[in-house]
């Protein structure tokens, strides 16, 4: 059937309700120069078809807002953090990797139709962006990018782990291909981004992050992300690639922050130690960081220097609970006790439990033990969060009594 | 004597319920054909079979073992409780064995009967301690599973990884497992078997869906290069064979010859006492089984009463409750619309036998393993003949005796079934009807087809012919969802479509229902679709849940919805629905002089106009309120039966046409004015004066009766009533047109005859139709968006029906007309026997002859 042939049943589905019909989108005439022409970049040839790829140097000396890309280290700790499955290099191959997509559905039915990759080179931050002009050129897409993407050791993406890598990895499944990248360790920066600010900022969107943290804004070149899918559907319709520079403009400055970020966490994460003061919520989130990554003693370092600061109470309460927890382990328990003592003045129902764990358990002390279970179940009927764990406390109180009782 | 005897003994003997009995019917014990296990089958699953007490097989178990190691797709039509589970587990346990990396799926109708399921196989995986270890190493590794909507999100890649044996429902393949079968890789390129168990359930709109599900399934398979066999089992119905392969695009092989013992039960048919004879009225099925229900419970007799509808499932319990000391958590109510969780502790107390009784819609009727149940009790015709045996098939899984006990309604259907017990108990012929190449349906699932895969050049898609796969991607290009280039299809929408879709409904959208607690709180307590809310939980509606009785007081379409309140209200609310229809396009025409059948897409629209406020003590009505709601529109088919002038003549003639509106003349105010100042305004009854509305005027002989409007308006036969007092007079002499009788007993009947719900079609009568030139109509439309060929297959027997029709009427023992054959008398008055009758006649001559 030809597409201008009438259709017997696009009356009948309009009827039916569940059609809505089209859009009435009028598309402009446009000139008739190829894509490459018109947006820059080369056309890759691969066996399924041709690939638009749009490289673009940039030089050492380049500001992403405040941070300087000459160079991308990765703190230890995030690398850590990331759990690599196996032995990376000293100085891995790091890709940053960003997809635009036909929407935020996911499934079988998402597709890449832009995927850009950054990565630093010697002369500065390089990216390059492919991007197919049919869906029917993806397998070429795929191709070219698993030559990109052969023999990094480390992709770094924005909210990559639960989108754009499984989209990907769907794309070459569709295809009977196996990407070579599949097993690449990978690192997604919202989850990072998520742990150190989610205290302070509103939301750990990228655009929030390019604004707070980066101070980087964006051309008026930009094209919002909501906007990308219709704005490839009408390149589709129109063939006009002019509209679609600013969708490359959006996909490229999505990789460099990307970079930026990573940069400014890695600086943030390995230097905290000298400037506290900065953002109290960010040092207690990175203090805790490391703790989680089992490097207690740099992680009472900076817990200890947060002490007297200006935190909001419940901050402070982790930071002493924290501490404590980590003196305790060490064996440090009049340290350990003085610090939960601390976290008692808010209120806090974990720190007077773990005070009568260590007067039960450790101390000996049942009155003590007692005290602070009394302790305990006050505060938690104060606070109004706690309501689940006052049985547990209550089972407490009576087994300590119990104790009480049999030493009588 | 056990206690079933004790209760049947009883139910012969007792006097309210005795002279009610009908017939009884004594299903004979018959015994088992045994097999030994096959000689192949594999020492692990033999000894795993030892371990569950079996030794030997049912014959029909034998006959699916070897069709499907042959190869062949099979559907397997057995007895409840034959052991239809095991035909298929046993072969596919087998290849699983032989082939390590094969996987199979498990399609259940319903969540509650997977988590059932799951146990029968998982007990093959118990370790074997009988024999020799060596053997062990070599038995099949069963690492079965289910997804479905209550699997947490984190438990996924897991299952995903591993699994070899996956239990889900259509739902779930619908929209989790199909638009991410990416991610079920493995699953799919391994997939050698797909089980769909109640095979049966799957007809009208859902089977349709269901049918469009399998095709995008084998789509994904054939794109993994995996060609699975189908094993379907279902209850007993008409077109085995024609339905597994309307539901799947394969031929079959059937299994129904079942090797099965039986262990006798008693069927026992109760037609409630007539207790108005000129009215014809019985006492309801409800109240009827309120009556049996303590004498159940005093000779512990464990039962489930299955009801119609949720409606009724909540009135029986809140009777039986109320009237009788029962002691809590011996009774509970069971149905769609309780939450899962509910529902799960309900099956587990029934299992344990804490529970006594459970008074359940056909939800609990599918094959859920919920253990021993003495009797069973169906109350009406519960919407086919199937029906009737799964939920009969209930009773005495496990016992030597059960009782299964019908009570009929005045429904048209039970009482031609009270009549025709036959027909009932051992008469197979019902056919599952689906459509799958509906077109709302077809353009889902093409939809959610193209999501998962792109389209091919000239691909099918099932049965469908590329040409018509071509011209729904054409009107799909119109919304940018696909982009077409070189004949191959890509989905370039930005959406999910399979959220669009809900396989249950042709709606598709649900409405929470949410209970405001004296705390302020929102709690909620279920859904329904949002077709069935604007008449179920319209602002005002008394809802029943458990028992209890909700007022609500907001419903919002939009966000999906309603807001209610514990309500001590004394009455129950009933929705008051109006009717449009338009014809859209004749499908197809038989017409001769005299009359008109017609099958065409028809856009049926109803709203509910209000609601009438009935109390629950004397099932009066104390208020009517207005509502405004906007209508639901349903592009459909339709039958269509019309009469000509002719006819309509010939009945006049006969003085049986009192089809026409009444128009009561010129003269009426006057006349109205006449006789109101005559009886000096005053009811002529009851004797009570005009208030600020003036009375009625009212008809002793109706206008209908009269050839002339003068001899009707004749003063000596008019009388001033009070409104009350005219509505009761009313009642008695109103006469029921014929064609409103006609067009209600088509309408039972038909659903009799179309193995279809009752709620599937509707009717619409109206004696001078623009549809027909002004000429008299019957139409019986089709409730689903599109149609499932209930009309199609109407069109070609409305004669056979007729002479149904004609039996039924005529052996009815009421003098003129009631509810159990020409309509309720609520509706529209009483009579119309003879009318209906005489139309019947005509309609007969003029289709003989023509």
């Amino acid at each position: 059937m030809d597409k201008n042939e009438p259709n017997p049943l696009l009356e009948k589905l309009k009827h039916l309700g569940v059609f809505s019909g089209a859009k009435g989108m009028v598309i402009p005439p446009h000139s008739k120069k190829p894509i490459e022409v018109v947006l820059g970049g080369e056309l890759v040839e691969t066996p399924y078809g041709a690939v638009l790829s749009i490289e673009k140097q940039f030089q050492d000396d380049y500001h992403h807002g405040k941070v300087l890309l000459d160079d991308i280290p990765i703190s230890p700790i995030v690398m850590d953090w990331s759990k690599p499955t196996k032995n990376l290099p000293m100085s891995p191959k790091v890709v940053f990797l960003d997809t635009e997509t036909s929407g935020l559905a996911g499934g079988t039915g998402t597709f890449a139709f832009m995927i850009g990759c950054g990565c630093m080179t010697q002369d500065g931050f390089k990216s390059t962006q492919l991007f197919m002009s049919e869906p029917g050129l993806e397998p070429a897409l795929l191709c070219v990018l698993d030559k990109i993407l052969y023999g990094a050791d480390v992709i770094v993406t924005f909210n990559g782990k639960s989108f754009d890598m499984p989209v990907i990895r769907n794309r070459y499944v569709l295809h009977h291909m196996e990407p070579s990248f599949i097993d690449c360790h990978h690192i997604d920066i919202l989850h990072l981004s998520r742990r150190i600010w989610r205290e302070r900022l509103k939301s750990r969107r990228l655009g929030e992050l390019e604004r707070e943290i980066l101070e980087f804004n964006r051309s008026g070149e930009d094209i919002p992300g909501w906007m990308v899918p219709e704005m490839y559907l009408d390149f589709l319709t129109s063939r006009d690639p002019a509209p679609l520079a600013g969708v490359f403009y959006h996909n490229r400055m999505d990789i460099l922050s990307l970079g930026a970020l990573l940069k400014h966490l890695s600086i943030l994460i390995d230097n905290d130690n000298e400037n506290v003061n900065q953002h109290g919520s960010d040092s207690l989130a990175i203090a805790r960081l490391y703790g989680d990554q089992g490097l207690d003693m740099e992680a009472a370092n900076r817990y200890e220097q947060l002490i007297g600061t200006n935190l909001q109470e419940h901050q402070q309460e982790i930071v002493y609970t924290q501490l404590a927890n980590i003196y305790r382990k060490k064996g440090m328990l009049d340290k350990s006790i003085a610090l939960l003592e601390l976290a008692t003045q808010y209120g806090s129902v974990n720190a007077a439990i773990s005070l009568a764990k260590i007067y039960e358990h450790i101390q000996r002390n049942y009155q003590m033990a007692l005290f602070w279970t009394e302790e305990a179940m006050k505060y938690s009927e104060i606070d109004g969060h706690s309501e689940d764990i006052r049985p547990s406390i209550d089972h407490r109180l009576q087994r300590i009594k119990h104790k009480i009782a049999k030493m009588e | 004597m056990d206690k079933i005897d004790n209760f049947l003994g009883l139910l012969s003997s007792d006097q309210l319920l005795s002279d009610d009995i009908v017939s009884w019917h004594h299903e004979e014990a018959r015994a088992g054909k045994f097999q030994p296990l096959p000689p192949d089958l594999h020492i692990s699953l033999k000894n795993s079979l030892i371990a569950q007490n079996i030794s030997d097989l049912y014959s029909h178990q034998i006959d699916a073992w070897n069709a499907i190691r042959a190869g062949k797709n099979v559907i397997i039509t057995t007895g409840t409780a034959s052991g239809k589970t095991l035909c298929y587990n046993l072969p596919i346990l087998q290849s699983l064995t032989e082939h390590p990396n094969q996987t199979a799926m498990y399609i259940f109708p319903t969540r509650a009967l997977a988590q059932d399921q799951l146990k029968s196989i998982i007990k093959f995986q118990q370790p074997d301690h009988t024999t020799n270890n060596a053997f062990n190493s070599s038995s099949p590794t069963i690492r079965a599973s289910i997804i479905d909507g209550d699997t947490p999100s984190h438990m996924r890649p897991g299952i995903k990884g591993k699994v070899n044996f996956l239990l889900t429902n259509p739902d779930m393949l619908h929209i989790g497992i199909l638009p991410h079968h990416t991610t079920w890789k493995r699953l799919f390129e391994n997939l050698r078997f797909v089980v769909i168990d109640e095979a049966h359930t799957y007809r009208g709109i859902f089977g349709s869906h269901v049918a469009n599900l399998v095709r995008r399934l084998i789509r994904v398979c054939h794109f993994y290069g995996s060609d699975p066999l189908f094993i379907l089992t279902s209850a007993t119905i008409a077109n085995p064979l024609e339905h597994a392969s309307n539901l799947v695009d394969k031929p079959f092989d059937l299994i129904s010859s079942d090797g099965a013992p039986s262990h006798g039960r008693t069927m026992v048919i109760v037609n409630p006492t007539i207790i108005n004879s000129e009215l014809g009225l019985r006492r309801g099925a409800n109240h009827e089984a309120a009556i049996l229900a303590p004498h159940l419970l005093s000779h512990d007799v464990q039962s489930i009463l299955f009801t119609r509808s949720r409606r009724s499932v909540e009135l029986l319990l809140k009777e039986i409750t109320n009237k009788n000391d029962v002691p809590s958590g011996w009774i509970r109510g069971y149905r769609s619309g309780y939450l899962a969780s509910e529902r799960r502790s309900i099956e587990a107390a029934l299992k344990s036998g804490e529970l006594r009784m459970v008074i359940s819609t056909n939800a609990l009727e599918l094959g859920m393993d919920i253990g021993s149940v003495d009797a069973v009790v169906i109350i009406g015709y519960p919407g086919t003949l199937a029906a009737i045996r799964q939920q009969a098939g209930r009773a005495g899984r496990r016992h030597n005796r059960s009782a299964a006990i019908f009570i009929a309604s005045q429904n048209p259907i039970d009482q031609y079934l009270v009549n025709h017990s036959d027909y009932m108990i051992t008469n197979p012929v019902e056919k599952a009807l689906i459509n799958p190449d509906n077109l709302a349906i077809l353009y889902a699932h093409l939809r959610c087809a193209l999501f998962e895969l792109p389209f091919l050049e000239r691909e099918k898609f099932g049965a469908l012919d590329d040409e018509t796969v071509l011209q729904i991607l054409r009107a799909i290009e119109e919304t940018r969802e696909v982009r077409i280039t070189e004949g191959k299809a890509f989905w370039t929408g930005s959406t999910y479509p399979a959220s669009q879709v809900s396989l249950r409904s042709a709606g598709g959208d649900r409405v929470h229902l949410y209970v405001r607690e004296e705390s302020e709180n929102l709690v909620r307590i279920g859904e329904v679709d949002r077709d069935s809310a604007t008449w179920m939980v319209h602002e005002g509606a008394v809802y029943l849940h458990q028992g209890e009785a909700f007022l609500v007081r907001s419903l919002n379409l939009e966000q999906g919805e309603a807001i209610m309140e514990p309500s001590w209200m004394d009455y129950y609310t009933e929705p008051v629905r109006e009717l449009n229809i338009e014809i859209v396009e004749t499908i197809d025409e038989c017409q001769n002089v005299d009359l008109i059948k017609f099958v065409a897409e028809a856009l049926v629209s109803s709203s509910v106009t209000g609601y009438r406020m009935i109390t629950w003590a004397k099932r009066e009505i104390v208020g009517t309120h207005p509502l405004s709601l906007p209508p639901n529109e349903t592009l459909t088919e339709c039958l269509g039966i019309s009469l000509s002038s002719q006819v309509v003549n010939n009945i006049k003639q006969l003085g049986l046409w009192t089809s026409e509106e009444n128009n009561y003349g010129p003269e009426w105010a006057s006349l109205r004015e006449q006789v109101r100042r005559r009886d000096g305004y005053k009811c002529r009854v009851c004797g009570i004066g005009e208030g600020k509305q003036q009375h009625h005027i009212h008809h002793k002989v109706p206008l209908k009766a009269f050839t002339s409007r003068d001899e009707a308006n004749t003063i000596s036969n008019l009388i001033t009533l009070c409104p009350s007092c005219h509505r009761k007079a009313e009642n008695v002499v109103r006469l029921r047109s014929g064609l409103s009788g006609l067009s209600y007993i088509l309408h039972h009947l038909a659903c009799l005859f179309l193995m279809c719900d009752i709620e599937d079609l509707g009717r619409y009568s109206e004696p001078q139709s623009k549809l027909a030139d002004g000429n008299p109509i019957i139409i019986l439309y089709e409730l689903a968006q599109g149609g499932t060929g209930l009309s199609r297959a109407l069109f070609g027997q409305p004669e056979d029906l007729l002479f149904r029709a004609k039996d039924l009427i005529a052996s009815c023992p009421c003098l003129d007309g009631c509810p159990s054959c020409v309509g309720p008398g609520g509706e529209a008055g009483l009579g119309g026997k003879q009318e209906t009758l005489a139309i019947i006649d005509e309609l007969l001559i003029h289709s003989v002859h023509g």
